[in-house]
C-alpha cells in the first residue's frame, strides 16, 4: 500500500529534508574528467560553424575551395551538402509550440552569427585558418533591429522561405500572438480609484554558464550516431537530430556528462546538428565547442521585451484590474518565442486576485541573435514590470507597498483564475493552490530584512539608501505536458542503480532524486547509484526545464521506488511468512512488527539466487497540476547619486517551495538566482552597434557579479507542504530569479524617488533619471 | 639564451605537474591551459579566455595564474599545481568543506575557487571576507555565499580570521 | 593559443634582450600578458623581458624605484609602497583586477600599453614618476634615457617608446613633506576597467597647498594631468572657507579639459560628470586630517565612494 500524503508529512525523515553532501561532489572538486570535452575519442576532428558577418542577407554562392585546400582540412559543409528540414531547436515535448523555422543550413543568414557553413578539421588551428577562407557572396538585405519595426508595413520579411510553419503571420515577422483574459478589464479600471500606466524594457541577456555549449559526436561499431553533449534535454535532443538530419531516432544515442550550468541555454538543439552533421560526412569524430564569443553571439538569449502595463485599484488598496501587453524579441529565429513571452503572463498576472486581468502579446521576428529559454522563462521579464506598478499603485494610493500586497495576493485554496481562462481556450488545466506559504514568506522576509527600518531612513545627500521588495511565484513543470520516467534495480549486495532521464546540469537534481529514492526504500543515499541519462539505457524524461525536476522527476522516482519497495516487501514476506502490512523498510533493512528483519543484501540475496529474478521498480508520471512555489525578495540598496552606481548592500529571500528536500541545495539555488537576478538588474545587457554587432560579446565587456558585487545575503525556507509533490515539495529554481530586479528597482524608488522602467539599471540611466547629465 | 624557442614544430617542454617531472611535446602559441588540458588535466577549466573568471587557474611556482592567458613557455622549468594535486586519496580538508557545504553546484568554477582561496589562506590564514571575496572567481550558481561559507569552514580549522572594518 | 606566435624568447640578461629587440623589430615585449595575450591577435615573436632582473621595489635617497617587471600584487603589498603618500599605489593596484591578474600584471606593462583606463598611471603621474628607458642601438652601445611619465603616453595604446625600446624602471621622486594623495575609480562592477578614475596629490605646508597634482583617467586619449585643477586649488587653505570654493573650481576646470569618449561602458556625459565627482571627493578626502596616512583597505568598499557616508549611516 502506497503511503498517503499525509503519513509522510507528520514522520520525520531519514533522508529528505536533510542537507546531505552532493552525489557527484567528491568528482567536482577533484577535477575528475566528467564533463563533455573531458575526454576524447581517438581521432577526433575539430568542427567549426562559419558566423555571418550580416544580420540579414541571401547567400548567392560559397567557395570553399580555398579552405579545402588547407592541409588538415577535412570537410566544408554548406546548405548544398545537407538535407534541408524545417524544424525547431527548442527542447520542448513533441509537437512543439514553437514555429519549425529553422534548418541545419540555409542559403540565407539572419542574424551576425547566424550560420554559413560547417568546417571540420584535424585540430582548433586549422579549422580557425579554414573559417578565414571561406568566400562567400552576399546579397544583402535590409535588417530589422527594433522590434517595433518588425510589424510595419513594407519590413524586410525575414522568414520569407516557404517550408517555414507554425509562424503566425511570415509576411509582418509575427511568429505569435497570444492574448487571454479575466474578467473585463475595461470595468476594472472604470471602478479603480487610481490607475497607472507605464512601458517598461528589459534586455537580452546571457545565461553565461561557465561551461559552453560543447559536443563530441561519433559513430559506434554499429554505425550509429554517438552524441555526447552539454544538454538539459538529451531525449529531445535525439528527436530534434532525428528530424533534422532524416535519421531513424533508434540510430541515435545521446549521452549527457556532467553539465557545467544551463539556466535554459541547453534546452535547445544549439550545436549538436551541425556537429553531427559533420560525423556523418566524414564519419570521424568531431567535437565542436563555443568559444566566449560564439556562446554570446551563436547560442540563445533571454528575450528583450517592452511590457506596457495598466493598473488599478480603488482607494481602499483592492486592486481591479491589470492590464499587460508585450512586444517581444525572440530574435532570427521562433524558438520559445510563444511559451517565453507567454509566460510573462501567465507566470506572473496569477499573483495579484484583481476581478479582471488582460494579458497580450506580440511575439516577432528581428535580425538580433536568437533568444530561447533562460531561467524564468518570461516570468523574470513579466514581474519586472508588475512588481514595479505595484510599488508605483501603492505610491499613488499613500499606501506602504507590502500592505498593497497582501490585500491582494492569491491565498491558499484559491482558483489561479488564469489557468481558468486558459483552460478555456484549450491550454492546460484549472489550477487551484493547494500549497501556500506567501504570507510567511512575507513576514519572514519583512522582518529579517528590516521592513519598519523603512520610514526612518533619511533619504537625501549624495548616498541614499532605500529598501524595496519584490513577490514572485512560478510553477512546478508543464501540467499535462512534463513527464518523467524511472527505474530503480537492485544489485545482489543490496545496492541500487537509479536510472532516469532527469538531468542534472548542476543543480543537485542527482542529489534530491537519490534522497527522494532513498527515503521511499529505507535506505541510505550511499546505497544508491544514479545513472544519467544516456539515451539507450535509461527511462524517458522531457529533461531539466520550467522548474520540473524534483516536481515531475521527483515525483516518477518517488513511484518507481514505491514499485521497488512493493517487490522487496514481497520476497520478505515470503521468506518471513509475514504478511506485507506488516513489514515495512528502514535503515536498509525490512522489519516485521515482531522482530524479525532482513537486510538489502539477503532480500538481494533470495531474489537473484533463490527466486531467480531481478528487483526492478518502474514508474511514469506525468503532472496534472503544476503547483506554485512562492517568494518574497527584499533589497537594501544604496544608491550613489552623483555616480548613479547602485550597490546592493543586503538581500533577503524567503521563498516556499514545499519540503525542501535538501534544503542546503535548495539555499544555493536561490542565492545563485539572485546573483543572477542582481546582473539582470544592474549590469547585464547585451549590446550592439548599428549593424547589430554584439559589441559586447566577452566576460570583459559584459558583466556579471563576482562576490565582492554581491550583498550580505539570508535566504529563508518557509515551509509548506504540497499534497502532490514528493514528500511535499514543489520546485525553487526559477522563482527567486524574479524579484531581484523589480525588488532593486524598488528600493531605488524608495531611496530616491526614481522609477526607473528599464533594465540594466546602470549609472548612466540612474544619473540621466536624476537630471544631473 | 638557451630559453629560446622557435618555429612552429613541436618542442619539448619541461614541467612538474602535481609533484611529478615531465616533458611534453608543445607549440610555441600554445597557452599552458591548452598543454594541462592536452596532456589530460582537465581540472582547469576554459570559460572566458579574457583573464576574468579565473576558472582556469593553475598554480605555477605557488602563483596564483590564469592558465589561459599564460604561454606554455612562460612556466618552462616551473612547477605547476592543478586542483587535481589538491587531494590525495583523501580530500583535502577544503575540497571535504566545499562538498560538506553545498558550495559546489554545476562545478565548473570549483577547481578555480579551490585553488584561489587556497593561494590567499596559504599567504594568509586569516584572511578577512573582503579578501576572500576579492580572490574568489567567477559562479554562476552559488552566489558565492555557500563556497563563501566552506572557505570560513576549512579556515577555522586553521585559526582565528580578521575581523572585517 | 595565440595564432601565429612563432617564437618565444626569454633572455636573462638586459643587453641579450635589448639585441634582440633590435634584431626583431616584429617582436613584442612580453611582461606578465595580461595585455598582450589577451588582444587574441597573431603575434610573430614576444621577448619575455621577466628574468632580467627588473622586479625590485626599492627606496633610494632621492626616490622610491619600482622595476619594469614588477608585479602589481608585490606592488601592493611592499611595505615601501604602502606607507608612501597614503599608500595611493596600494588604492591603484587593489581595484586592478582579479588576483592571478596582479599576479602577472607588471608596472611596465601597465604603462607601456598606455591604455586610457590604466590604472597605476594616475598614481604614478600624481607623484611625478618618471620611467627609465633602453634600447640597443645598431652599434650594439646600450643607450638610456630618462622620461617624465607625464607625456610619455601619446596617445591611446601609444607612447615615446622607440622602436626596440624597454622600460626598465619608474622612479618616484621622494619628498622633503609627504604628500597626501588618492586614487579612486569607477566601474560597473568591483572587477572592472575603469569607467572613470583619477589621482589627487597635494603637498601642504600648514594647510596651505604648496603643491597640486590631479589626474583623470579613461577621460581622455591619455591618462592625464589638469593643469587648470591643480591650479586652482593651488595656493588654497585647507579648511578655510575658501577651500570649498577652490575644490569646486578644479571640479570643473577638470570637467572642461577633458575629452571623454560615448562607448560601451559609458557615455561621454556621464564620464565628464562622474570625472569631475570622483576628483572632488579624492580632494575632500586628502584635505581631511583625519585620513592621513591611511592605507586604502578592501573593507572601504569600492573605491568611488570611500569616505562618503551615507545619510542613513550620519
Amino acid at each position: 500500500m502506497p503511503e498517503t500524503a499525509d503519513a509522510t508529512r507528520t514522520r520525520a525523515h531519514a533522508t529528505v529534508g536533510h542537507s546531505l553532501p552532493k552525489v557527484d561532489g567528491d568528482k567536482l572538486v577533484r577535477g575528475r574528467p566528467v564533463y563533455t570535452d573531458d575526454v576524447h575519442p581517438p581521432g577526433m576532428l575539430i568542427g567549426r560553424i562559419l558566423p555571418s558577418p550580416h544580420a540579414h542577407a541571401r547567400i548567392r554562392h560559397i567557395d570553399a575551395s580555398a579552405a579545402l585546400a588547407l592541409p588538415g582540412v577535412v570537410c566544408v559543409l554548406t546548405h548544398a551538402d545537407v538535407p534541408r528540414v524545417p524544424h525547431t531547436t527548442a527542447g520542448q515535448s513533441h509537437p512543439e509550440p514553437s514555429p519549425y523555422d529553422a534548418y541545419l543550413l540555409d542559403r540565407k543568414v539572419r542574424y551576425v552569427g547566424d550560420r554559413v557553413a560547417l568546417v571540420a578539421a584535424v585540430d582548433a588551428e586549422v579549422a580557425a585558418l579554414a573559417l578565414g577562407r571561406i568566400r562567400v557572396d552576399y546579397e544583402i538585405l535590409p535588417a530589422i533591429f527594433d522590434p517595433n519595426d518588425a510589424l510595419a508595413f513594407g519590413a524586410s520579411i525575414i522568414h520569407d522561405e516557404a517550408e517555414s510553419t507554425g509562424i503566425a503571420d511570415a509576411k509582418r515577422n509575427l511568429v505569435a500572438v497570444l492574448d487571454f483574459a479575466v474578467g473585463d478589464v475595461d470595468a476594472g479600471f472604470a471602478r479603480a480609484d487610481v490607475v497607472h500606466s507605464s512601458t517598461y524594457r528589459v534586455p537580452a541577456v546571457q545565461h553565461v554558464s561557465l561551461e559552453p555549449h560543447v559536443v563530441i559526436t561519433w559513430l559506434d561499431e554499429d554505425d550509429r550516431l554517438v552524441v555526447r553533449t552539454s544538454t538539459q534535454v538529451p531525449f529531445h535532443v535525439r528527436r530534434l537530430l532525428a528530424r533534422t538530419l532524416e535519421l531513424p531516432l533508434g540510430r541515435i544515442r545521446v549521452l549527457k556528462p556532467r553539465i557545467g550550468g544551463g539556466f535554459g541555454g541547453k534546452q535547445e538543439m544549439t550545436i549538436e546538428d551541425a556537429c553531427a552533421a559533420l560525423t556523418l560526412a566524414t564519419r570521424q569524430p568531431v567535437k565542436i565547442e563555443y568559444d566566449r564569443t560564439e556562446e554570446f553571439a551563436m547560442s540563445r538569449t533571454r528575450h528583450a521585451m517592452q511590457l506596457a502595463l495598466r493598473i488599478g485599484a480603488t482607494r481602499a488598496g483592492e486592486i481591479t484590474s491589470i492590464d499587460m501587453r508585450v512586444l517581444s524579441d525572440t530574435g532570427a529565429y521562433g524558438t520559445h518565442g510563444l511559451t517565453v513571452t507567454g509566460s510573462a503572463g501567465y507566470k506572473t498576472l496569477p499573483l495579484y486576485n484583481a476581478a479582471a486581468r488582460r494579458f497580450h502579446c506580440d511575439v516577432v521576428y528581428t535580425n538580433h541573435p536568437v533568444a530561447g529559454a533562460c531561467r524564468g522563462y518570461g516570468a523574470p521579464q513579466g514581474f519586472f514590470a508588475l512588481e514595479s506598478a505595484i510599488d508605483e499603485l501603492a505610491s499613488e494610493l499613500g499606501m506602504d507597498p507590502l500592505e498593497l500586497r497582501r490585500r491582494n495576493t492569491i491565498r491558499a485554496g484559491d482558483i489561479d483564475h488564469v489557468s481558468a481562462a486558459l483552460e478555456a481556450k484549450g491550454k492546460g488545466w484549472t489550477r487551484k493552490i493547494q500549497s501556500y506559504g506567501l504570507d510567511a514568506c512575507i513576514e519572514q522576509g519583512a522582518s529579517a530584512i528590516g521592513w519598519d527600518r523603512r520610514e526612518s531612513m533619511p533619504r537625501h545627500g549624495e548616498l541614499r539608501r532605500g529598501i524595496g521588495v519584490a513577490l514572485a511565484m512560478q510553477s512546478s513543470g508543464v501540467a499535462g505536458v512534463d513527464w518523467g520516467a524511472a527505474a530503480l534495480k537492485l544489485n545482489e549486495d543490496g545496492t541500487w542503480i537509479l536510472t532516469m532521464g532527469a538531468t542534472d546540469l548542476g543543480t543537485g537534481a542527482d542529489t534530491i532524486l537519490a534522497q527522494i529514492a532513498a527515503e521511499t526504500l529505507g535506505i541510505g543515499l550511499d546505497s544508491i547509484h544514479v545513472y544519467a541519462a544516456d539515451t539507450d539505457l535509461v527511462p524517458y524524461d522531457v529533461g531539466a526545464y520550467a522548474s520540473s525536476i524534483t516536481y515531475v522527476s521527483g515525483n516518477a522516482v518517488r513511484r518507481a521506488a514505491e514499485e521497488a519497495r512493493d517487490l522487496v516487501l514481497a520476497v520478505a514476506s515470503r521468506r518471513l511468512d509475514t504478511p506485507v502490512s506488516r513489514l515495512h523498510c528502514g535503515d536498509g533493512r525490512v522489519r516485521s512488527d515482531s522482530g524479525q528483519s532482513l537486510s538489502m543484501q539477503e532480500i538481494a540475496d533470495l531474489a537473484m539466487h533463490r527466486e531467480m529474478t531481478q528487483i526492478i521498480g518502474r514508474a511514469s508520471f506525468c503532472i496534472r497540476d503544476s503547483p506554485a512555489p512562492f517568494s518574497a525578495q527584499f533589497a537594501e540598496v544604496e544608491v550613489d547619486t552623483e555616480t548613479g552606481r547602485v550597490r546592493v548592500l543586503r538581500f533577503v529571500s524567503a521563498v516556499d517551495c514545499g519540503t525542501a528536500i535538501n534544503p542546503a541545495l535548495v539555499e544555493g539555488q536561490i542565492e545563485g538566482a539572485v546573483s543572477m537576478g542582481i546582473g539582470y538588474a544592474l549590469s547585464e545587457e547585451m549590446l550592439y552597434d548599428a549593424d547589430g554587432r554584439l559589441l559586447n560579446p566577452n566576460l570583459v565587456d559584459y558583466k556579471l557579479v563576482h562576490a565582492d558585487d554581491m550583498p550580505a545575503m539570508q535566504t529563508l525556507l518557509v515551509a509548506s507542504y504540497e499534497p502532490t509533490g514528493p514528500f511535499g515539495a514543489k520546485s525553487v529554481a526559477e522563482v527567486p530569479t524574479n524579484g531581484p530586479a523589480p525588488a532593486i528597482a524598488n528600493a531605488i524608488r524608495h531611496a530616491t524617488g526614481l522609477r526607473l522602467t528599464q533594465l540594466p539599471m546602470t549609472p548612466d540611466r540612474v544619473l540621466r533619471a536624476l537630471g544631473k547629465i | 639564451m638557451n630559453h629560446d624557442r622557435m618555429n612552429d614544430d613541436r618542442v619539448p617542454l619541461s614541467l612538474v605537474v602535481n609533484g611529478a617531472p615531465h616533458e611534453y611535446q608543445v607549440r610555441m602559441h600554445d597557452s599552458l591551459l591548452d598543454v594541462l588540458r592536452r596532456e589530460g588535466w582537465t581540472g582547469a577549466k576554459r570559460v572566458c579566455e579574457t583573464a576574468d573568471c579565473g576558472a582556469c587557474s593553475v598554480l605555477v611556482d605557488g602563483t596564483l595564474v590564469d592558465s589561459c592567458s599564460t604561454l606554455a613557455f612562460q612556466a618552462e622549468g616551473c612547477r605547476v599545481d592543478t586542483v587535481e594535486g589538491l587531494a590525495g586519496r583523501t580530500l583535502h580538508p577544503l575540497q571535504h568543506a566545499f562538498v560538506q557545504h553545498a558550495a559546489v553546484q554545476c562545478g565548473y568554477c570549483i577547481p578555480g575557487m579551490l585553488l584561489s582561496m587556497k593561494a590567499v589562506l596559504d599567504r594568509d590564514p586569516a584572511a578577512s571576507d573582503a579578501e576572500l571575496r576579492d580572490v574568489m572567481t567567477l559562479c554562476r550558481c552559488t552566489g558565492y555565499v555557500k563556497p563563501l561559507a566552506a572557505t570560513r569552514e576549512y579556515q577555522d580549522q586553521l585559526g582565528p580570521r580578521h575581523a572585517d572594518a | 593559443m595565440i595564432p601565429g606566435l612563432g617564437a618565444y624568447y626569454r633572455p636573462d640578461r638586459l643587453e641579450a634582450a635589448l639585441m634582440l629587440l633590435a634584431q626583431e623589430p616584429a617582436a613584442r615585449i612580453l611582461g606578465g600578458g595580461t595585455d598582450l595575450l589577451l588582444e587574441h591577435e597573431p603575434l610573430h615573436a614576444v621577448v619575455d623581458v621577466t628574468q632580467l632582473g627588473l622586479s625590485h621595489i626599492r627606496a633610494e635617497p632621492e626616490a622610491l624605484v619600482i622595476g619594469g617587471t614588477a608585479r602589481i600584487e608585490v606592488l601592493q603589498r611592499d611595505p615601501i609602497v604602502r606607507a608612501w603618500a597614503d599608500g595611493v599605489l596600494v588604492g591603484a593596484s587593489m581595484h586592478f583586477g582579479t588576483l592571478q591578474v596582479r599576479n602577472m600584471a607588471t608596472v611596465g606593462g601597465n604603462i607601456a600599453h598606455a591604455l586610457p583606463a590604466a590604472d597605476l598611471v594616475p598614481a604614478l603621474l600624481v607623484l611625478d614618476a618618471t620611467v627609465e628607458l633602453a634600447r640597443a642601438t645598431p652599434s650594439g652601445d646600450i643607450e638610456r634615457r630618462v622620461l617624465a611619465l607625464d607625456g610619455f603616453a601619446t596617445g591611446p595604446f601609444q607612447t615615446a617608446l622607440l622602436p626596440g625600446e624597454l622600460l626598465l624602471a619608474v622612479n618616484v621622486p621622494a619628498h622633503t613633506r609627504p604628500w597626501r594623495a588618492q586614487f579612486r575609480k569607477i566601474g560597473r562592477v568591483v572587477k572592472d576597467l575603469a569607467q572613470v578614475n583619477c589621482a589627487v596629490a597635494l603637498d601642504t605646508e600648514e594647510e596651505v597647498v604648496r603643491t597640486a597634482r590631479i589626474v583623470a583617467g579613461a577621460v581622455h586619449p591619455t591618462v592625464t594631468r589638469v593643469p587648470e585643477a591643480e591650479a586652482a586649488v593651488l595656493g588654497a587653505t585647507i579648511g578655510s572657507a575658501d577651500w570649498p570654493v577652490r575644490v569646486g573650481r578644479a571640479v570643473e576646470a577638470v570637467r572642461a579639459f577633458i575629452r571623454p569618449i560615448s562607448d560601451m561602458r559609458a557615455t561621454r556625459e556621464w564620464r565628464r560628470h562622474v570625472c569631475g565627482i570622483l576628483v572632488r571627493r579624492s580632494l575632500e578626502w586628502v584635505a581631511d586630517p583625519r585620513q592621513a596616512g591611511r592605507v586604502p583597505d578592501l573593507a572601504d568598499g569600492p573605491s568611488y565612494c570611500v569616505g562618503v557616508q551615507p545619510e542613513a549611516m550620519r
